[in-house]
């Protein structure tokens, strides 16, 4: 029966793979695929080392930012005006504000213009012309970097980009939440958007929230004394 | 003693004249529009420094008699600055970033005329110099 004949009958003795090359060349595969393995391996831990990196960048941002946030909210809280009047010299409470310090009631009419400084996550010319609730406007307004003391305006388009960005992101977020007009927005929806902004994956919003972030970095780093060892 | 609240207090009472000013001039040249559908959009963010940013969407507000009127705004505020950029929304950015520093004593020109359709291409301001 042909089934029964040896298969290799048919080969030289000389095209016969000797015994050791095949030998080698199991092993030169096992070493290929030792060092595949390894790289691999090295691949992922860099990738776990690059998203490690990110990580602690985002949160060295966000710290910075509520840090920033928690001084203009001081600021603000504290109600402080330099023309406010004082207790007269002499008298009882010499020199404390005589009144009005965080007193101003509350206006229920949309400000004409930002009042808090700093850079708006979401910019006012947009959030003042959506028809929005009181409540919903104010989370907007207070989503505030404070004063920025490392930021030089340029001539760049980043900004006017960055707001139109910011309304394109607006309308995704009604839609998704399935809001149709913006009087519907909660002041937990305008929440949950002033986070998504911040954490935007949105380049024209990622980076010009991340330029004002360095900036400030670098100017309150220049401001730390050396130490002279 | 002055400190860095007094130059707080100072830099918003500033800027918000400033910017009660420029927008009073500005409303008398052209319409304001945020998204660049109009004349011009003056950013309302106050950042802290003592700048302005004033974006122009048409380039007929660069003529030197407005720039002029830009510049005077700055008169009793010579530490202040104007920042002018140049975006037209149609052009996007095809042009490069360009536009005008305008100080009470001088004007830095950063346009680049070059892309400019050629009646606007002759622009000059006086007392001005090169940017970097």
């Amino acid at each position: 029966m042909s089934s029964d004949r040896p298969r290799k009958k048919y080969l030289k003795p000389e095209n016969e793979m000797p015994e050791t090359s095949l030998r080698e060349l199991k092993d030169c595969h096992e070493k290929i695929q030792a060092e595949i393995t390894e790289l691999k391996r090295l691949v992922a831990l860099r990738r776990r080392e690059r998203v490690s990196r990110e990580m602690k960048y985002r949160l060295a941002g966000l710290r910075f930012e509520r840090a920033l946030i928690r001084h203009a909210d001081v600021c603000l809280k504290a109600g402080f005006r330099r023309d406010q009047p004082r207790w007269p010299k002499r008298t009882e409470g010499a020199g404390r504000w005589s009144g009005g310090a965080g007193t101003e009631a509350p206006s229920t009419e949309p400000p004409a213009r930002p009042k808090s400084r700093g850079h708006h996550f979401v910019p006012g010319e947009f959030y003042r012309n959506e028809p929005l609730r009181d409540e919903t406007r104010n989370v907007f307004e207070k989503a505030v970097t404070g004063p920025l003391r490392g930021q030089q305006h340029r001539n760049s388009k980043e900004h006017i980009t960055y707001t139109k960005a910011v309304e394109e992101a607006f309308e995704q977020f009604k839609s998704r939440n399935g809001i149709v007009h913006s009087e519907d927005v909660t002041p937990e929806h305008a929440k949950k958007f002033v986070d998504e902004i911040r954490n935007s994956r949105d380049s024209r919003i990622r980076n010009f929230n991340l330029k004002i972030y360095m900036r400030e970095f670098q100017f309150y780093l220049r401001r730390i004394p050396r130490r002279i060892e | 003693m002055q400190t860095q609240d007094d130059d707080d207090a100072e830099q918003v009472r500033v800027w918000e004249i400033l910017y009660a000013r420029l927008k009073r001039t500005l409303d008398k040249l052209g319409r304001e529009d945020w998204r660049g559908r109009a004349d011009y959009w003056l950013i309302s963010d106050n950042w802290g420094s003592k700048q302005h940013k004033l974006y122009i969407t048409n380039l007929d507000l660069l003529a030197p008699s407005v720039v002029k009127q830009l510049q005077n705004t700055l008169a009793g505020f010579p530490d202040w600055e104007i920042v002018v950029a140049v975006y037209l929304e149609e052009k996007g950015y095809s042009w490069p970033d360009m536009g005008l520093i305008v100080r009470g004593h001088e004007i830095i020109d950063e346009l680049q005329r070059q892309y400019f359709p050629t009646q606007y291409q002759g622009i000059k301001y006086d007392g001005s110099r090169h940017g970097p």
